[in-house]
């Protein structure tokens, strides 16, 4: 079925019988083709294709949401209903606190990819080819190392959301990620690295252009040695230097889920709007669009226009990201943060690509005066919690010494908690970079780009584990 | 005609129609595998039961394989064309993937599947959004009445109710069905910058006599404790790991490392801590570990694994000692082995690796409070945020006890904010002390709570 006739099928299904007198209706589908490559060194490990069609229904009835989904697109009307019957379905005393939502504005429109060399239409023997090139130059790189594997995705296709306000929008998708990882043997010991590399609303030609096989393997044996040859990290809390991959990690971490709506209201800001938390020159935004922004949307999956939002404003706590339900509830205009992993899952509150703004330091500057301290400059995954608390595991960590880099730190971790780290920030480089990754929340995974420029802390805001030898 | 007699005629019939569309291809090897499942939940957030939702979802992985060379396809539609396309995919995929000249065929059927029993509860089927509503809004209450300004931040209910088949062109096929019930509660106590951690407990069930009070209060309880602040110091002491944060799937140490390096595929590859291993001592004494997918009434329990090969209770750590890792029939052949039936399916791409579909830790005979109060100074550690981040091929791992509440004497006096623990799991189950009685289903584990000594506390 093309896009204008599944349109007409989702538009007709909101006048069904089915759909009368249902407050609130929200339809998303999606057509989409995933390709998933594995590849290690001794060849092609997985090829799969992954063709999908589906539907949900979200409906709010009597102030409770019903959600219902179906593969293909036969019996929307019937998703409705099952959509209304599991809103009804619930018992009066779970609707304490009725849901409700304000008007936004109404959008019809088609967003289309610009991609130079579509993903859909790049050759499945290029992809592998690519791949195998990465996976021979990493394990050519150093003897040490023994595995290599180069995981690829990608998804295209296109989806829809109609509402019952009379919003459509039709989004063609082009997503593709790239994640390398590689374990080494130092004497007895395995060490394990990985690098990530993604792009959405673009084609091929990311791959080929700026992270060419070449580029990847060279980051990705870099990694490793450092793992390789690195020295034990010290345990306790010391002066930090932070590369713009983990600033965009605590900006994510620690501070943006801190400021999604939904976790806000039991969380450590909490009491906080307006107040000073953090350095003058601290500032923190989650934008729905950025160059190269792995987060990047041009609507979200509740249909609404998103806008950048401004998390920390010079140091004081600004605006909360939030869905048209938490901004009803805290008489805003929604700053469209709605976001579903698939049509399989209902929107939630999700930070787009979201960083701190650089500052006028040096990198030399910011390793000025630190006797003994810590540079951490890649990440391998974290997790946040309601209070602040953050936690990072590192990769491409240095000791610094008398303000130099020194040697290469393996196998640690970093943590602290947000609130009492944020004003200890006493630097700010004037560099920008950014890291895209995929966040995990309640149980769905979304696409988001981190970032900001290379920043200090003093000794007090982060804790460094320590590794046994 | 019942709901689950028709989900079975349809995974039946899907399995069918896609093996003999496999077989009409000359040299063609394939396998399928069918699931189809209904799922009702429930969504808690901020105190109140917000949302209710019912998913039907039904697919298709096919995996084709012609002159060595595999290729992979799925769809989410089973009517006749969408399979022949399936498989029409996934056998046009092989002209492009490398030949494995390991590679020996997919498994013939196994002479017998064990008898699983309990894992079928008609009542789970049978269940209304409203009944589960209600009992949501039981546990919500219980974790509230544990101590004012207790709030539970989220929460769900989800029932499954899903048929599984896997069928292949060497005359295997096999179906099943199971029903389970998982629920979660996730509480804090305090206000802004005196907020507690996520303090989440949860299980799963075969049954509908799941205890949503029980779990609701549990939750509730630790964060309760999180309401008073305790003195952080680093140091190396006693800790009792909660089964959350041992079996979890979010925030369990053992779950995250023990996964990936009981695995036969990382031994063949020679990346787990644990290669060339088999015989060694890699934990005290206190520690039995097997893979237990045949258990009755369990979750985790099902006849045969995700290539349809029988499953079977397998050994893997006894008294300490390591006894061997987990096989799927691929990774069996290149090391060896025999299946011992632990082929795992990667839901997204549709690949097969092996691993343990029901981690068990043999329990001990106390309970976690009485695990507690034979710590005369060291910690509870609840939950272990960022265990997701260990390495199961090192085995290191750095995490932050979320929460960590620390014993004096016996009691719990208070939670320590941001403690991190870090180590290596080798020497973390060599010193294990003693293992408690609360063996909690987390779906894919069992697990008790653990004493362990020596385990290493970072405080700012």
């Amino acid at each position: 079925m093309r896009g204008c006739h599944l349109l007409d099928t989702l538009s007709k299904a909101l006048g069904s019988k089915e759909a009368r007198g249902v407050g609130y209706i929200e339809l998303r589908a999606e057509r989409t083709v995933q390709t998933a490559i594995d590849v290690r060194q001794t060849g092609v490990d997985v090829l799969s294709k992954r063709e999908e069609t589906g539907h949900s229904a979200r409906v709010l009835v009597d102030g409770v949401w019903g959600f219902a989904v179906s593969s293909g697109y036969k019996d929307v009307p019937g998703t409705i209903r099952d959509a209304v019957k599991a809103a009804r379905a619930l018992p009066s005393n779970a609707r304490r606190d009725r849901a409700q939502i304000g008007d936004v504005a109404v959008i019809k429109k088609r967003f289309h990819v610009k991609a130079k060399k579509p993903l859909g239409e790049t050759e499945d023997e290029v992809k592998i080819s690519y791949l195998k090139q990465i996976c021979a130059r990493t394990s050519s790189a150093d003897p040490r190392i023994v595995v290599c594997k180069a995981s690829y995705r990608d998804y295209v296709g296109e989806k829809l959301v109609v509402t019952s306000e009379g919003t459509s929008v039709e989004s063609e998708i082009a997503l593709s990620y790239l994640m390398t990882s590689v374990s080494g043997r130092a004497g007895p010991r395995l060490c394990s690295a990985r690098d990530e590399s993604a792009i959405v609303g673009a084609g091929w030609e990311f791959f080929e252009a700026r992270d060419h096989a070449e580029v990847v393997s060279g980051r990705i044996a870099k990694k490793i040695n450092g793992q390789m040859d690195g020295v034990s990290c010290r345990r306790g809390s010391f002066p930090t230097v932070l590369s713009p991959k983990v600033v965009g990690m605590l900006a994510h971490e620690a501070l943006g889920h801190l400021s999604e709506a939904d976790y806000f209201a039991s969380g450590a800001f909490n009491g906080l709007q307006g107040k000073e938390v953090a350095p003058e020159f601290v500032t923190i935004i989650d934008s729905p669009r950025i160059a190269d922004g792995f987060g990047n949307i041009s609507v979200d999956d509740e249909g609404v226009k998103p806008r950048k939002v401004t998390l920390i404003d010079h140091g004081v706590l600004g605006d909360q990201l939030t869905n048209r339900e938490w901004a009803e509830r805290l008489g805003s205009e929604p700053t469209g943060n709605a976001r579903a992993e698939n049509y399989r899952v209902p929107p939630i509150i999700r930070m787009r690509n979201t960083y701190f703004e650089a500052g006028d330091m040096s990198v030399e500057e910011l390793l000025e005066g630190v006797k003994f301290g810590y540079f951490c400059g890649d990440v391998k995954g974290g997790q946040a919690e309601a209070n602040s608390s953050f936690q990072v595991a590192i990769q491409a960590c240095f000791e610094i010494r008398d303000g130099e880099l020194g040697r290469p730190v393996r196998d640690l971790a970093i943590s602290g908690v947000a609130v009492r780290s944020l004003p200890l920030i006493d630097g700010m480089g004037r560099d920008f970079g950014i890291e895209s990754s995929y966040c995990g929340k309640l149980n769905q995974l979304m696409a988001t780009s981190d970032g900001g420029p290379h920043m200090r802390l003093k000794e007090g805001a982060i804790i460094f584990g320590g590794a046994t030898e | 005609m019942t709901r689950q007699s028709t989900r079975r005629e349809r995974v039946e019939s899907a399995l069918d129609s896609a093996t003999r569309a496999a077989r009409s291809f000359r040299t063609l090897d394939a396998e399928v595998f069918v699931l189809s499942s209904r799922v009702k939940s429930l969504a808690v957030e901020q105190d109140t039961v917000r949302s209710a939702t019912s998913t039907d979802a039904d697919f298709m992985f096919v995996r084709a394989v012609r002159d060595k060379r595999m290729g992979v396809s799925f769809t989410n539609l089973l009517d006749a064309k969408s399979i022949r396309r399936c498989i029409g995919s996934a056998r046009k995929l092989t002209s492009l993937t490398d030949r494995d000249p390991d590679w020996n065929g997919f498994p013939s059927a196994p002479k017998r599947y064990p008898i699983v029993k309990g894992t079928c509860d008609r009542a789970l089927v049978d269940v209304e959004l409203s009944t589960l509503g209600a009992k949501a809004d039981e546990m919500v209450q219980a974790a509230q009445e544990e101590a004012v300004g207790v709030t539970v931040t989220d929460g769900s209910v989800d029932v499954t109710e899903r048929t599984v088949g896997v069928s292949n062109t060497e005359g295997l096929s096999a179906v099943t069905g199971e029903t389970y019930i998982g629920v979660m509660c996730s509480s804090v106590s305090g206000r802004g910058g005196s907020v507690s951690p996520d303090c989440p407990y949860g299980m799963y069930s075969t049954s509908l006599d799941i205890d949503f009070e029980h779990i609701g209060s549990e939750s509730g309880r630790i964060a309760m404790c999180c309401a008073v602040t305790a003195e952080p110091s680093t140091e190396d002491c006693e800790a009792v790991f909660s089964p959350v944060a041992l079996g979890s799937d979010e925030a369990g140490l053992f779950c995250n490392i023990l996964r990936g390096a009981l695995s036969g595929e990382s031994a063949v590859r020679k990346n787990t801590l644990f290669v060339d291993r088999v015989g060694d001592r890699v934990a005290s004494k206190a520690i039995t570990i097997t893979d237990n997918p045949i258990a009755p009434s369990r979750a985790g329990s099902r006849p045969f694994d995700d290539e349809g090969m029988a499953t079977q209770r397998t050994e893997l750590i006894k008294d300490g000692v390591l006894k061997g890792f987990l096989w799927d029939s691929y990774h069996a052949s290149l090391a060896g082995k025999k299946s011992t039936g632990s082929a795992v399916r990667n839901m997204s791409t549709g690949s097969v690796s092996t691993g343990p579909l029901f981690l068990h830790l043999k329990p001990g005979t106390k309970s976690l409070d009485e695990l507690v109060r034979e710590v005369d100074r060291g910690y509870l550690v609840w939950s272990c945020q960022g265990a997701h981040t260990s390495s199961p091929e090192t085995g290191m791992f750095s995490f932050v006890a979320s929460p960590g509440l620390l014993i004096e004497k016996g009691h719990i006096v208070g939670c320590v904010r941001g403690a991190m623990i870090s180590g290596n799991i080798a020497d973390l189950m060599s010193n294990a002390e003693k293992v408690g009685s609360d063996l909690t289903d987390f779906g894919s584990t069992l697990m008790p709570s653990v004493l362990f000594t020596g385990v290493r506390v970072t405080t700012g």
